[in-house]
């Protein structure tokens, strides 16, 4: 399977939108069957790091084990989460580290290696180059992420020391997501008012300029399905985890 | 008692902004007094009914109705609206329709939005000069709570304009309860977040929900909402 970005789209609109705004939407953005073919690798996959922040710490559990605990200690974590939530940045959701899975041969063989090359090929840096007028792009690191009921993003600016990202992007995997189910990415304007929405897209790709107030709605409980994307940020200088 | 508005400086700026999207703000709406005077009537001084859908039929029951049933029924009761909300269906909020012998703040409240002048410059903003009355509710959403995308123009009914008079101090955006508007196709197109003191209209015709409240929200979501009829 060919994992390519398809060119439905007029890139200079596109590169309009970005330039106005700041931010873009790609809608149809790989190429015929590559998302599905993602979406199958992906859907199937168990094991996920479910991820949350402790005063500052960035916290990893197996989402297997979380599944096995008793009723109180998932209260407990749901609790330790909310209460961070109120007045400062968390998040919870689940996460799949497919840059570090591949830059250190974790999964020899596995396609999660194959969405990586996919991302840092000439063709889609080349892309995202164009797409944010920013040559200076040398690589793309990478998440898939899956948001259930429940689980959200706060707002944050992404705009880390010494990470050089330039800008993020998310690729949307998700199928028939509703609405009201929440889980839409909120890019605010500097009087934290909202300034547009993403829904989840089936194959569409969100770009946004980094730093800019933004976050992932929460998701409601009474949603079903799994919010599944690619996210990760495009960044300049040499990449830290290449050899 | 009596409520006050500011005066509206920015009317012809207002009228293009609805014309252009069929949704404008005005931002601190109320004086600074009438809007606190507000703001502690909705949080402290009136019984909400949780208004909810259920089985095909609009139902409602008051928190000590909720809280007296035992944890499975409550349990049940909570997992059949969120059975139809997972199609798209339904909602699940606090609500007291103002009538006269409602708490003073709120019919003074009401009384101000159906005064000559207010419906006047509602007439300007909207260039819907047909504007007669309006009505409207105190709602309170909590924990939980959500609306999902519907629209208000009920065939028959004469709502012509939805307006939110936003009363919850300092709401973050990441606890939910956003005003969000959508194309037919479920995209967003605006998503407003709760803001204190702010007056949102918008067209009776516009798809539109308020978004499931987060569970780490500390406050609730009120304000007092109807619609401009003629």
């Amino acid at each position: 399977m060919n994992l390519s970005i398809a060119n439905k789209n007029s890139i200079e609109t596109l590169v309009q939108c970005y330039r106005e705004h700041g931010y873009v939407k790609v809608p149809n953005a790989l190429v015929d069957g590559a998302a599905e073919e993602i979406f199958a690798n992906i859907s199937t996959q168990e094991q996920w790091n479910l991820v949350f922040d402790h005063n500052g710490t960035h916290q990893d559990l197996n989402n297997i084990e979380v599944a096995q605990w008793e009723q109180k200690d998932k209260d407990n974590l749901n609790h330790l989460v909310n209460e961070q939530a109120a007045y400062g940045f968390q998040y919870f959701y689940e996460t799949i580290p497919i840059y570090d899975i591949f830059h250190k041969n974790l999964m020899p063989g596995h396609f999660f290696n194959e969405i990586v090359k996919f991302l840092n090929c000439d063709l889609t840096l080349d892309f995202f180059r164009n797409l944010t007028c920013a040559p200076e792009i040398t690589f793309a690191d990478a998440q898939i992420t899956r948001f259930s009921a429940g689980h959200f993003l706060n707002c944050h600016r992404d705009d880390v020391d010494n990470k050089n990202r330039i800008a993020a992007f998310v690729i949307n995997l998700t199928k028939d997501w509703r609405a009201d189910w929440g889980g839409a990415l909120h890019i605010l304007n500097d009087d934290m008012q909202i300034e547009q929405s993403f829904l989840p897209t089936f194959n569409e790709i969100n770009i946004f300029k980094i730093p800019v107030e933004h976050y992932v709605g929460y998701v409601t409980p009474f949603t079903k399905e799994h919010r599944l994307s690619i996210t990760g940020w495009l960044r300049s200088g040499k990449n830290p985890m290449a050899l | 008692m009596t409520l006050s508005v500011n005066e509206i400086l920015n009317v012809d700026m207002l009228n293009n902004t609805f014309l252009k999207n069929g949704i404008v703000r005005i931002y601190d709406f109320l004086t600074t007094s009438s809007a606190e005077q507000l703001r502690q009537c909705l949080e402290s001084k009136i019984d909400y009914a949780n208004a909810f859908h259920l089985a095909g039929m609009n139902r409602q029951a008051s928190d000590d109705e909720i809280a007296k049933l035992n944890n499975e029924t409550r349990l049940g009761l909570y997992n059949d609206i969120y059975k139809a909300a997972a199609k798209g269906s339904g909602f699940l909020y606090g609500r007291h329709k103002i009538e006269p012998d409602s708490k003073p703040e709120l019919t003074n409240a009401l009384s101000l939005l159906n005064s000559a002048h207010m419906l006047d410059l509602i007439k300007v903003i909207t260039n819907k000069n047909s504007l007669t009355h309006a009505d409207g509710q105190a709602t309170r959403f909590r924990v939980g709570d959500f609306l999902t995308r519907h629209v208000d123009d009920i065939p028959g009914e004469t709502r012509q304009i939805a307006y939110v008079l936003g009363m919850t101090e300092n709401w973050h955006p990441d606890w939910g309860g956003l005003l969000q508007f959508f194309e037919k196709s479920g995209q967003p197109t605006d998503s407003w977040s709760p803001t204190f003191n702010s007056l949102t209209l918008f067209d009776v015709n516009k798809i539109h929900s308020v978004t499931s409240i987060a569970p780490f929200s500390e406050k609730k979501r009120y304000s007092i909402t109807g619609w401009f009829r003629s």
